[in-house]
């Protein structure tokens, strides 16, 4: 689920569950999006009350499993501010991440889950969620119509990623390289709002920056997006043949709106612990 | 600028009702501008469910348990504005 502006709240269901008369069958037994506007019935007390969805979006695709995951800059500014690292917030995304399940053939059984992340610039459902708002009427869009051009779909990170590789227009992908995180800015996805209707198969651009990590930090490390700065954290065990395990946790920040002769990571604390005493207590921080 | 926190209480899940604490967080006590309300207990499969989500944005609170029951509250009068069957997320 993920709240919008004005009021309004998108979650990922089935059209079965929602209360709306008149589905289409092209969407009437699939996984769909659907939008709420809060403002439309105010109840008092225990009174609740199942409302009717101000439009639905037809997923193309079967999934067995839905999260939303949509983080809006944490400060708002009027249009008037300029604050350089900050994107409007037209242009925001939002991440649907999606798992299916792959049988191998030959009727070996096998599942694999299937994990993929579609990027949505929030323009894209507002438009339509706007003009349906308009007739008063359930809105229902099928995948043509809004989904098949102008988003963006990529194998989904780890779970971890998921949740924090999103912020405003920016979006952290799955990468296999190691000591780098790729990401993804979609900071000019309103752009394409006059070309909706196109049919042409498109992604919506995206602009991709890397950022190299400091010698040492593992793959897996987990990574969280802000506005301005990206956040690592490693965890790793020295001297694996000593007893107690000591591990250490490292966090870097890196951020980008610092002058470009003075970015990279400028900051790192490291959390220290043993594995039988808890000894959680002893932090540091230095520059590097 | 306030904040709010929401804490949920699931001990003695068999006999637990559930509670939204509202605190500020400039001095960890209730906020002073939330309402008192409590959202309809689950059944008991879904009590001790780890996949409540929370999530908070601006008057509102949205409790979901996932294909299961969405609920959205104004959390400063108590008005419950949206239940939602069937939610993934």
């Amino acid at each position: 689920m993920a709240f919008l502006p004005e009021n309004r709240i998108l979650v990922a269901s089935h059209s079965t569950d929602l209360v709306c008369a008149q589905v289409p069958d092209s969407i009437a037994s699939g996984p769909v999006l659907a939008v709420f506007n809060l403002h439309a019935i105010p109840l008092t007390g225990d009174q609740q009350v199942t409302q009717t969805p101000v439009a639905m979006f037809g997923l193309g695709f079967d999934t067995i499993d839905m999260h939303l995951h949509y983080r809006p800059n944490t400060h708002s500014y009027s249009p008037e501010v300029v604050v350089p690292f900050f994107s409007s917030p037209a242009d925001h995304i939002i991440a649907l991440e999606t798992t299916n399940e792959l049988v191998t053939p030959r009727g070996l059984g096998t599942i694999r889950a299937l994990r993929d992340i579609v990027l949505i610039p929030i323009v894209k459902l507002l438009y339509h969620v706007g003009t349906a708002e308009k007739e008063g009427t359930c809105c229902f869009v099928q995948w043509d119509d809004w989904g098949a051009t102008g988003i963006c779909r990529l194998p989904a990170p780890p779970p971890s990623l998921c949740r924090n590789g999103v912020s405003g227009s920016q979006f952290i992908p799955y990468s296999e390289s190691c000591g780098v995180i790729d990401v993804c800015d979609f900071s000019h996805a309103q752009a394409r709002v006059a070309q909706l209707q196109t049919s042409v198969l498109e992604s919506v651009p995206c602009a991709r920056k890397e950022v190299h990590l400091p010698a040492g930090i593992l793959s897996s490390a987990t990574a969280a997006l802000s506005e301005d700065a990206i956040v690592i954290h490693e965890a790793s065990i020295v001297a694996p043949s000593i007893y107690p395990l000591i591990y250490i946790q490292l966090i870097y920040i890196h951020r980008n709106s610092l002058p470009r002769k003075r970015r990279g990571f400028i900051f790192s604390s490291s959390k220290i612990s043993s594995a039988s005493v808890k000894q959680d207590a002893l932090w540091r921080s230095l520059c590097i | 600028m306030e904040f709010v926190e929401i804490r949920v209480d699931s001990r003695l899940l068999a006999r637990c009702r559930w509670r939204f604490h509202f605190l500020s967080l400039s001095s960890g006590e209730p906020h002073p501008l939330a309402a008192e309300f409590t959202l309809s207990d689950p059944p008991h499969d879904y009590r001790e469910s780890t996949d409540l989500q929370l999530l908070v944005a601006g008057n509102y609170v949205a409790a979901l348990l996932s294909t299961y029951h969405l609920t959205v509250c104004n959390w400063k009068t108590g008005q419950t504005v949206l239940v939602s069957l069937g939610t993934y997320s």
